[in-house]
């Protein structure tokens, strides 16, 4: 029996797709940075980005129908409406967020870090936009696990010292993430809530990690032994979700109002779990003219997912598919979970990074830059230092749209927690 | 600003993108983070190319940049999920290790960020204790123990299920 060192020395590190690493991008970045370099950072910079109208549609339709022209995107209206109550719970089939339109400009502040820490990311946010989440990297070393609320930090003192995340939050203030815990052969991470000012570990699982929590305290997540978990509240035993037979491993990443989970099984397929118990496969969309290899849901509001699909190893990314020009074959995908209608969605590079009831997303745009696209309006992100590559990731996006998180590198090339107030 | 300055960049980092991109693999585990890494190390490359050419050790020094940027993880929400699968189903016949060295990777890829970082850099790079310390700013005694730690973990998480037909290619 080989040991693990042996094992170690034979990993194969050759990646299995062509490079897309460009020298003259880093040259193009690299200069806009360097100009900068020596130049004072002036605390809370204002920046403020236009709108460029019309430069990103959905594209790629599966279905046979089209989104409604000008859509939000929400989901199509049913022909044959059913008798409507007096209210709507949110998230659920009939519920509508208050439409509003598309930001055109949004401005940029630095948000402050628990004992001056010098560098700290935002992950997660609520609906409201009050309320982010994220991490610090304190000056001795390590990570630590932080709640902002208003844009005032607080440190959420998780155990363990090995690495830390808080992933997502609601309006009420409960936070949800991981921490690893354990000592030599016995590590993982650890489920937590902070909810009520105080941290507690989700029960019924030893090693696991939470994922999303949503407006009732419903979190979701997965243990480390391949099991898709829901929490009805932070204080609830888990409950396991069912997968088909035969399946190998199930992860829960997000959970809508109505409860209806979303996430991925067998490592390579998007998965709806509905409250009513029901649950399935979403649709594999095609990528070059073949159905994608793998895809996998990340997130889901107002019974739209959004996730990604990829088309596999041999993919060279030269299909006629623009999202895949960067050698990428992996693209990001809407699906709207009642009605199975799947899309494409163009402008952002492979993979979103949060999405609203609006329908609104949130990823890297083509030249690397962080990008709102809501409806067919597109807005770049201002940064707080030069825009380079990956410099500036938003992570959250209010259901109003009006509120980012997120983290844009300073002036030094340091990770800083930021918020967009957009109008 | 084309001088000898850069043209002496665009070499150096055209001939190291291969190397650099196997040693993000290898952290990352997902290609296209691979290629995020790498773009981003060799950004912050340029900007500091001046100072940095006349490191003595310029190959380490823009490994210790790329696995710090690792360890920050810029993009946190994707940092546990692959993109792609591993690699294709092997043949039954074929006993070559290549479903060992996916279980390494996954069982890897449960251990934290930091712990990872030393496994690569020790044992696969060979780096000693000092060298580790360096690149990730911290202590001997850090490394020494993240290292104990981390192979315990993998000890455990390999033992769970059976290493079979693995051949020594070291």
């Amino acid at each position: 029996m080989p040991s693990e060192v042996d094992l170690l020395r034979s990993l194969d590190d050759e990646p299995r797709t062509p490079s897309t690493v460009d020298v003259r991008r880093a040259i193009a970045d690299g200069r806009r940075r360097r100009a900068r370099r020596g130049v004072a950072y002036a605390g809370a910079a204002t920046v403020t980005a236009l709108a460029v109208a019309g430069a990103s549609v959905a594209g790629g339709l599966v279905t046979d129908e089209p989104p409604p022209a000008g859509s939000s995107g929400g989901p199509p209206t049913t022909a044959a409406a059913r008798p409507k109550g007096e209210y709507t719970i949110p998230g659920t089939a009939d519920w509508r967020p208050t439409a509003v339109p598309p930001p055109s400009s949004c401005t940029l502040k630095r948000l402050p870090a628990p004992d001056g820490a010098p560098m700290a990311l935002i992950s997660g946010g609520d609906p409201t936009g009050h309320y982010h989440v994220g991490r610090s990297y304190p000056r001795a070393g390590g990570y630590q696990a932080v709640i902002w609320h208003d844009g005032t930090p607080r440190k959420v003192m998780l155990p363990g010292d090995l690495e830390e995340a808080l992933r997502d939050v609601n309006s009420k203030g409960t936070a949800v993430g991981w921490s690893f815990a354990g000592g030599e052969g016995d590590m993982g991470p650890v489920p937590y809530a902070y909810d009520g000012g105080k941290v507690v570990k989700l029960q019924g699982v030893r090693r696991g990690s939470a994922s999303a929590v949503n407006e009732a305290g419903a979190i979701v997540g997965d243990d480390d032994a391949g099991h898709a978990l829901v929490w009805p509240s932070a204080a609830a035993k888990p409950i396991r979700l069912p997968v088909p037979a035969g399946t190998s491993g199930a992860t829960a990443a997000d959970i809508d109002e109505d409860g209806t989970t979303v996430g991925t099984i067998g490592n390579n397929r998007a998965y709806v779990w509905f409250a009513d118990g029901t649950h399935r496969a979403l649709p594999v969309p095609t990528l070059d003219g073949k159905p994608a290899a793998i895809t996998r849901a990340v997130y889901i509001r107002n019974g739209w997912a959004t996730g990604v699909a990829s088309n596999g190893l041999d993919a060279k990314g030269d299909g006629p598919n623009a999202n895949l020009a960067r050698g990428g074959a992996v693209a990001t995908v809407r699906w709207n979970v009642r009605t199975g209608e799947t899309q494409l969605v163009d402008g952002v590079q492979n993979m979103p990074d949060a999405t609203n009831a609006q329908g609104w997303i949130l990823g890297i745009g083509p030249k690397g830059r962080a990008v709102l696209i809501a409806g067919e309006t597109t807005v770049t992100l201002p940064d707080l230092g030069e825009p380079g590559d990956l410099s500036t990731i938003a992570n959250t996006l209010s259901d109003d749209g009006r509120t980012i998180g997120g983290q844009s590198d300073d002036a030094t090339d340091t990770i800083q927690a930021v918020v967009w107030h957009c109008q | 600003m084309r001088d000898a300055s850069e043209e002496e960049y665009v070499e150096y980092v055209t001939a190291r993108i291969p190397a650099l991109r196997r040693l993000a693999f290898l952290l990352a585990g997902d290609e296209h983070r691979a290629d995020d890494l790498v773009q981003q190390t060799i950004t912050r490359l340029y900007v500091k190319w001046r100072r940095a050419h006349a490191a003595d050790n310029l190959d380490a020094y823009v490994r210790t940049m790329l696995v710090r940027t690792y360890v920050d993880e810029r993009r946190l929400g994707w940092a546990r999920v692959r993109l792609f699968r591993d690699a294709p189903e092997p043949p039954p016949h074929q006993n070559d290790g290549i479903e060992d060295r996916q279980v390494v990777r996954a069982a890897l890829r449960q251990v934290p960020r930091r712990q990872q970082a030393v496994l690569v850099l020790r044992f696969f790079y060979d780096r000693s204790v000092d060298d580790v310390a360096e690149m990730l700013g911290c202590s001997t005694g850090t490394v020494k123990s993240q290292t104990a730690r981390g192979l315990a973990t993998l000890r455990r998480l390999l033992g769970e299920r059976e290493l079979a037909g693995f051949s020594t290619k070291t």
